[in-house]
């Protein structure tokens, strides 16, 4: 039987509305994922981010990080999209 | 390098006094709650930040932009929380020899914040 991985994912401002919480978890095929996969991950997994997820960046450990960027079991995810500081 | 980054909660509060050993120019900027959002009046905006990144996020490009320009010290301080109309939600800070670098700093400081620090405001 397959298992699969579970990784919370930060959202926050419109994506955290657009789902009505602050954390998404998401079960994985397996860990490292890179972004891009993960991408398609959370918008299978909750439908309403789908737009939103096409002009979003990841975080990783409070960094920006590209589409091929792997991410591990230990890391710190978040989903980043329109910020408007100031 | 001397950078000061500061998340508060509500209103940005009056600076202290701020003294930089060789500068010329002392430029601030104060951003303010304005009273409408897309043509709609407004009580206020309600700010949001992922923290830990969002200082990282600041205090990055302030270093990177006072290697950039040459510039002796920043000092930065966002609200998150509740701001209303009037009130300063974000105070920028810049030292520096002489004013150009200072003012040319400040305004690509300010449009860096809006690209790529994880802020985000709500209107009320």
């Amino acid at each position: 039987m397959a298992s699969s991985m579970k990784l919370a994912i930060k959202l926050f401002g419109p994506e955290a509305r657009a789902v009505g919480r602050g954390e998404l978890v998401v079960d994985v095929a397996a860990l490292p994922i890179d972004c891009e996969t993960l991408r398609r991950r959370v918008a299978e997994v909750e439908p309403k981010l789908t737009n939103l997820l096409m002009t979003a960046r990841f975080a990783v450990n409070y960094t920006f990080v590209d589409a091929d960027h792997m991410i591990g079991a230990d890391d710190e995810v978040a989903i980043i999209n329109q910020v408007c500081g100031g | 390098m001397n950078v000061e980054v500061q998340i508060v909660d509500g209103p940005v509060p009056e600076p202290r006094q701020w003294a930089v050993a060789g500068a010329g120019a002392l430029v601030s900027f104060a951003g303010v709650v304005r009273p409408t959002e897309e043509g709609q009046a407004i009580e206020g905006l309600m700010y949001e930040a992922y923290r830990p990144m969002a200082e990282r996020q600041i205090e990055s490009i302030a270093r990177m932009l006072i290697t950039e320009h040459g510039l002796l010290a920043m000092r930065i301080a966002h609200s998150v929380g509740w701001v209303r109309v009037g009130e300063c939600s974000f105070r920028l800070d810049v030292a520096a020899a002489h004013r150009q670098e200072a003012i040319t700093a400040m305004g690509e400081f300010i449009n860096r914040l809006k690209q790529d620090v994880p802020i985000w405001k709500q209107a009320r």
